[in-house]
């Protein structure tokens, strides 16, 4: 898998999204690009890790051969990726990807994903209002719509994820695939209430939380102040004040964790120091065998 | 090492100024943005914290800038043994001319080019009196660069032009010179040698007319004139020996010394129109001359012969002014034949007289240092720069920009 740091050096975003998506689906038995539907498609060989639940024994029996049964897509996966654009996604760790490379990274990856089956992909970028807004549409077209608008953003404002997730819902209709990255650094009962809704109304509801080392793990010393970036308040670093740091974060992540649990969301930490095939691998395998409903 | 300028040794005082810079100024810690400090417990800890002593070759080097400019500004002068063989070999002159007499003008020009094209430092002053030049031509080279000085004067040097005790006034570290130009051709009948100049006696002038030939004969007197009687006001006796100098200098002639004469300043209302009297003998040729002479140039004059022979002039003027001093002179003159008395008026000082008035000028004064022209300040400014060269190196040596990677090695 290839380096963040790299893949943010590279300008064309659906190559990166290519390699990405690449790297996410390598050695997964199970292909999300098919998706399990009631229309049968074609045999294949059966290959070991395939699901036992799409062996044709009756044609086994007759040729003593194992195949499984593939289907053609019916349904319209309708995805729609509301993006984290303020002025905290601004951050980079040494030497590394900003959190708004990393999400655009899996942002363009996700898409590519999608749009490789046919399905339809919209974007939401936002940051304390919605800044651009692309209805989920399917075909390559449109595809390259979404990652030039990717390409194109940058960090700044303020965060209202509740706002924008509450507005990608409502124009979203039918019931889809949301997918919000942002770091979450904002009003957490907003946000997660807003979660639950899309979560009741039978939308399949993924938070990519996109956080640094830097912000997970304490690395300032002393005579350094700090200045938030959205709120612009200073406080003064403090070398004494790691051990609390650690663990008011850690808890912020365990809080998300479970709080996405709790409302059927699924939750991956993407560390802005991991490849997002990684992150894009492991939110594959949480969601079943890497397939997209 | 002398200082020329040593009032602005109280610059040095400034140095204090980087010290309470440093002492009060605080910095603030320095920024990083992060994404948020939500998670960032509250320190009890000011923002603002006063520099480290690590600051301290910082503020070392600061002071010495101040301090180099501020040496520099009071002129620094190094009085060396080859600074005063410079001085000595310069000569500061001034030049006065005498621009009274037209006619030696343009030598008197030449001359004083030569002069003061051979000065280090010059200054030329044109006089139509010499006192005042003097004095001035004295400030200058007082105020002049070290070096040596002296005093040109250079005129046709008429008879009184110059003496002693114009001379007086001038500094005695001065040199004078005193450089006569004439006309050639220009009659010039010299008073004897050894004359005294000397304020308070008067150069009488005998002229003697016969058929064989003319001379005159000059011989110094007190400022009275034997034959000659001034009856002027109590108040204005103090003006009288004034009066008398002038028309001495002014190549008068005296008065018969047989027959008196009396000269009435009234000073007063108008006198009364012209005596139509006609005198007899010498005096009545010299009231004749006097109404006469009164009638073209308009002086104040009337003229009598009183019952004795004695000639009565009254001068309706101040003794103190010109007017007083040029109605005496007709008087004085008025016994003289005019034309015989032509050829007398420019008599001029003996050459050896000029030069016996005259002293070199001495040496250059190293005590004079406070007037130089010129100071080791520009040493002081390099150090100054160089100095401000080790700041801005230390400054930026010291204020690189945070980056994470050194925040983690503070860390660490």
């Amino acid at each position: 898998m290839l380096d963040p740091v790299l893949l943010s050096a590279i300008s064309d975003l659906e190559f990166v999204a290519r390699v990405t998506v690449e790297g996410a689906l390598s050695g997964l038995h199970r292909s999300p690009f098919h998706g399990y539907s009631a229309e049968f498609s074609q045999y294949r060989h059966y290959r070991v890790g395939d699901d036992l639940k799409y062996v044709d024994w009756k044609l086994f029996a007759r040729t003593d051969r194992i195949y499984t049964k593939q289907f053609r897509e019916t349904t319209n996966v309708r995805m729609q990726i509301v993006l984290d654009a303020s002025a905290s996604m601004d951050y980079r760790s040494d030497a590394g990807a900003s959190k708004l490379e990393y999400a655009r990274m899996l942002g363009a990856a996700l898409t590519h994903l999608v749009a490789g089956q046919g399905d339809a992909a919209g974007l939401t970028v936002y940051d304390d209002r919605i800044r651009s807004y692309l209805a989920s549409r399917p075909g390559r077209s449109h595809l390259r719509a979404v990652l030039a608008q990717l390409a194109n953003t940058d960090a700044q404002g303020k965060t209202a994820s509740a706002a924008a997730l509450r507005r990608a819902i409502d124009l979203l209709r039918s019931r889809g695939v949301l997918v919000l990255i942002s770091d979450l650094l904002e009003d957490e009962e907003s946000v997660d209430a807003e979660l639950r809704r899309a979560s009741r109304m039978g939308h399949d509801v993924s938070v990519f939380h996109v956080l640094t080392p830097d912000e997970l793990e304490w690395r300032w010393g002393n005579d350094l102040e700090l200045e938030d970036s959205e709120t612009g308040r200073r406080v003064l670093s403090a070398s004494a004040a790691g051990p609390e740091y650690q663990r008011r974060v850690e808890a912020f992540v365990e809080r998300w964790r479970a709080r996405c649990i709790n409302a059927g969301v699924e939750y991956v930490l993407a560390r802005t120091d991991a490849a997002p095939a990684h992150s894009l691998r492991e939110y594959l395998l949480h969601r079943g065998h890497g397939a997209l409903r | 090492m002398v200082w020329l300028l040593p009032a602005a040794l109280t610059g040095l005082a400034a140095i204090l100024g980087p010290l309470v810079v440093h002492l009060l100024r605080r910095q603030r810690a320095r920024t990083v943005i992060i994404p948020t400090v939500r998670f960032i417990p509250t320190v009890d800890q000011s923002v603002v914290r006063v520099r480290r002593p690590a600051d301290l070759l910082l503020l070392l080097v600061r002071m010495a800038i101040v301090a180099s400019a501020a040496l520099a500004l009071a002129r620094p002068l190094f009085l060396t043994d080859s600074r005063a063989q410079g001085w000595a070999s310069r000569i500061a002159r001034v030049a006065v001319v005498d621009v009274r007499n037209p006619r030696v003008v343009s030598l008197a020009n030449e001359a004083a080019a030569a002069e003061l094209s051979s000065a280090t430092f010059s200054h030329r002053i044109d006089a139509s009196q010499l006192e005042p030049a003097l004095r001035q031509g004295s400030a200058w080279l007082n105020a002049a660069p070290p070096g040596r000085r002296e005093l040109v004067v250079i005129s046709d040097f008429r008879l009184g032009a110059i003496d002693e005790s114009l001379l007086r006034g001038v500094d005695g570290t001065i040199g004078v010179r005193l450089i006569p130009v004439r006309v050639k051709g220009e009659a010039t009948g010299e008073i004897a040698a050894g004359a005294s100049l000397a304020p308070g006696f008067l150069f009488e002038r005998r002229v003697r007319i016969d058929a064989a030939h003319t001379s005159a004969a000059f011989s110094r007197r007190p400022a009275s004139i034997e034959g000659l009687s001034l009856l002027v006001s109590p108040e204005d006796q103090p003006d009288t020996s004034t009066l008398l100098r002038i028309v001495a200098r002014a190549g008068a002639a005296a008065p018969s010394s047989t027959q008196p004469t009396v000269v009435r300043f009234a000073g007063g209302p108008p006198l009364s129109p012209h005596a139509k009297q006609t005198p007899q003998g010498w005096a009545r040729d010299a009231a004749l001359r006097l109404l006469k002479h009164a009638d073209d140039t308009d002086l104040p004059i009337t003229a009598d012969v009183g019952g004795d022979g004695a000639l009565l002039v009254d001068v309706n003027a101040r003794p103190g002014t010109l007017v007083a001093a040029e109605a005496l002179k007709a008087v004085l003159d008025a016994g003289q034949d005019p034309q015989q008395l032509s050829g007398q008026e420019i008599a001029h000082i003996p050459t050896e007289n000029l030069e016996a008035l005259g002293r070199p000028s001495p040496p250059a004064d190293t005590s004079a240092w406070q007037r130089s022209d010129e100071s080791d300040g520009r040493w002081f400014w390099l150090a100054a720069l160089a100095w401000l060269g080790a700041e801005a190196w230390i400054r930026r040596a010291r204020s690189s920009t945070v980056t994470v990677s050194e925040v983690d090695a503070r860390a660490a």
